[in-house]
């Protein structure tokens, strides 16, 4: 099934290279993009979003809190947050949001896994029974 | 403000900062798709206008910059400093594979500031791991000019009577041409909290 993926990065450049990675991989799903997170929740109305590919280090909200607003209202939407920043408490974070952790430099074969576990079920978050 | 370190305690720094810069370079050569030389890594506690004189010794004319500010257990600033006749080469280089190279000039600062910001944070967030503790930095900035300039505009602080520690390592992509430092400038006020990080981390390596 063709999906719809929403890239929420400030840069454009990185955008547009996760947009290639995808395209490369999943040649027919859609793409739409965000600055921020503002641009995030404006944009989850206009579209049918099934995931959500966030960068953490941004203006305005992070990656994580644009994440956890996301989580709330769209609990079905598969979120991976990329980022440099692999402290503890930053991949922590992220895995207790139930969101998939992707370090930077991307690693396409990765990013690849990730878009093919979005046909399971959004797997529960770590540490929580169910 | 003075720094009191002991030789101990300045080999673990030292070495935290080997690893991250390591991690940091590995990062570096993905993104240009090549090799990536580091030389060894020094650590030396000088007067705040000291920093300028060592940093310039190295990099010499214009430079150009991406600048991350430090808050928790450090302070200070991660800079990673190219000549500018470096920046180019290295954005082009760092360009996502679907980006026509023609398109590098335009996308110059941006792809700069992604690099750095993938460099420094490789290195910081190694370094807060094994330390145990949280370094938060801002966004990257973009600073041209020479040394002096750039220390200046980034939370680096260079009075005579201040002292700051200071790491530097310089590194190589021989394809690409390009050459570069990554410097952590890390203010004397933090010097206390630093102090007592890193004999944790002393005490929980030697157990």
């Amino acid at each position: 099934m063709s999906k719809t993926v929403i890239i929420v990065d400030d840069s454009k450049l990185s955008r547009m290279h996760v947009r290639g990675i995808i395209l490369r991989n999943r040649p027919d799903w859609s793409i739409v993009e965000a600055a921020n997170s503002e641009e995030l929740y404006a944009k989850l109305a206009e579209s049918d979003i099934h995931i959500a590919i966030i960068d953490f280090n941004m203006p305005g909200d992070n990656g994580l809190d644009a994440a956890k607003r996301l989580r709330a209202e769209r609990p079905d939407i598969h979120i991976a947050i990329i980022t440099a920043n692999a402290q503890d408490s930053v991949v922590s974070g992220i895995r207790e949001l139930g969101a998939a952790f992707m370090p930077k430099p991307l690693d396409e074969e990765q990013v690849a896994r990730f878009l093919a576990a979005s046909d399971l079920p959004r797997r529960p978050p770590s540490g929580k029974a169910g | 403000m003075g720094i009191d370190l002991d030789d101990l305690e300045r080999d673990a720094l030292a070495e935290l900062g080997n690893i991250g810069v390591a991690k940091a370079s590995t990062a570096l050569s993905r993104m240009v798709g090549g090799a990536v030389l580091i030389s060894v890594p020094t650590v030396e506690i000088v007067p705040g206008n000291r920093v300028v004189a060592v940093l310039e010794a190295q990099l010499p004319g214009p430079q150009v910059a991406v600048v991350e500010c430090l808050s928790g257990t450090f302070q200070g600033s991660a800079i990673l400093l190219l000549p500018e006749r470096s920046s180019l080469p290295l954005a082009s280089a760092a360009l996502p594979p679907d980006v026509p190279k023609e398109h590098a000039a335009e996308l110059e600062d941006e792809a700069l500031a992604e690099v750095g910001n993938i460099v420094l944070n490789s290195c910081l967030s190694s370094m807060a791991n094994l330390l145990g503790a949280g370094i938060g930095t801002t966004l990257p900035r973009i600073l041209r000019g020479p040394v002096p300039l750039v220390l200046e505009t980034c939370c680096v602080d260079t009075d005579a009577g201040s002292s700051a520690i200071l790491f530097h390592v310089n590194f190589r992509a021989d394809t690409h041409d390009v050459s570069g430092e990554i410097v952590l400038a890390l203010d004397a006020g933090s010097s206390a909290e630093l102090k007592a990080t890193i004999g944790r981390y002393i005490g929980r390596i030697l157990i």
